[in-house]
């Protein structure tokens, strides 16, 4: 029995190399003794045989005769797309390059004044005088949330109003986005 | 394609790539037949095989720049249709659109073998009867089987369009050829032309 389905799959092969073009004589020859003891072999290569030629036969389709002229209005202009995409590419360029271009003739303008001590001292008490004037904008952000805390623990409805507040912001700018947005044709 | 034909094409195409929307007429002029019938027998249906070949035509002049003239223009478009034809099947499948039968033809279109009225009823069912066959097989497997039987591709050629091996085209042939006979005579429907004896 596997024997025979074996001579089945190897019929299949010489029957696609037929179609091809490409069975060779002996082959041919095998194939024609198979199709003689086996009638379902013999019925698929008539049926094989006759969609082959079916789909030789088959012609090539045309659309209808305005269509080179319908598919070139479609076609986008790539010369002026050329144009645009070379003239953003050279504005990111200039965008790029201009401010290198400035810091660079800014650093060998004031270059020499680094290496001036009055300038690194100038600079190291401006440095202090930022670290001062920092921590005391924290410490002043820390007691003013003190003292905020005392306040909504003696009075927390404020609380309560607080997030009405923060509910009405959000509901206004959902409407005013819903109203803005642009709508599909 | 005679050698004069290809030069007008390398002409064509060295235009089209500088812009030249008159030259890339020339060559839909040229390839509009086989980019629609491959679009029409993968889609099996002519509004939608018109807009796929409008597509391809578009998506080739876009990217014209990548195209690599060591092969041929026919192969690199064919490719890009058929491609957008598979896509198009898988957006349809996804979209669960089952259709009961096969669309009724174009008035648009047009074949180069109708004659008088007999012969268009003929043909007519002919036509039916091929693109309801090929309707009944997987996408890769149709897409085989056209460009084999339209276009008379080798296996090589094939292999290039969709990008796969010779093998896997060879298999996918010799697959559809038999699921197409089973339903033929599963539907005991054998096609009325005439057989050839293949010798």
């Amino acid at each position: 029995m596997e024997q025979r389905i074996m001579e089945h799959d190897e019929i299949y092969t010489l029957m696609m190399e037929a179609l091809d073009g490409e069975l060779e004589e002996s082959d041919q020859g095998q194939m024609m003794a198979h199709f003689q003891e086996c009638s379902t072999c013999a019925r698929e290569w008539e049926t094989i045989q006759a969609i082959h030629q079916l789909l030789l036969q088959a012609p090539v389709l045309s659309p209808a005769a305005d269509f080179t002229q319908r598919t070139l209005a479609l076609l986008p202009n790539t010369r002026y797309r050329i144009y645009a995409i070379s003239a953003i590419y050279g504005f990111l360029l200039l965008v790029g390059l201009i401010p290198l271009a400035v810091i660079i003739w800014f650093i060998l303008q004031i270059g020499p004044a680094f290496n001036q001590p009055a300038f690194i001292r100038g600079l190291q008490q401006g440095g202090g005088q930022l670290l001062e004037v920092m921590q005391t904008v924290v410490q002043a952000g820390w007691q003013g949330l003190g003292t905020f805390g005392e306040l909504l623990g003696q009075q927390p409805s404020i609380l309560g109003w607080l997030l009405v507040l923060v509910g009405v912001v959000f509901l206004w700018g959902g409407v005013y986005s819903q109203l803005t947005r642009p709508q599909r044709v | 394609m005679t050698y004069q034909g290809f030069e007008e094409e390398q002409i064509w195409l060295e235009q089209a790539r500088r812009g030249n929307k008159e030259a890339f007429g020339m060559l839909i002029e040229a390839y509009q037949a086989p980019v629609f019938n491959l679009a029409y027998r993968m889609l099996g249906n002519a509004d939608e095989a018109e807009q796929a070949a409008q597509e391809a035509f578009i998506r080739a002049w876009t990217r014209l720049d990548s195209y690599d003239p060591a092969h041929k223009f026919s192969t690199w478009l064919l490719s890009i249709t058929s491609n957008y034809c598979v896509d198009q099947l898988r957006k349809r499948r996804a979209q669960l659109l089952s259709l009961d039968g096969p669309l009724p033809a174009h008035p648009a279109l047009m074949s180069e073998s109708a004659s008088g009225p007999e012969a268009q009823v003929a043909d007519g069912e002919q036509e039916e009867y091929v693109q309801n066959l090929l309707e009944t097989l997987p996408a890769d497997y149709r897409q085989a089987v056209i460009l084999r039987y339209w276009y008379d591709m080798s296996y090589d050629e094939i292999a290039e369009v969709m990008d796969t091996t010779v093998s896997a085209i060879k298999s996918r042939l010799f697959r559809a050829r038999r699921q197409l006979a089973e339903t033929s005579m599963e539907l005991e429907i054998v096609p009325a032309a005439p057989v050839e004896t293949i010798s």
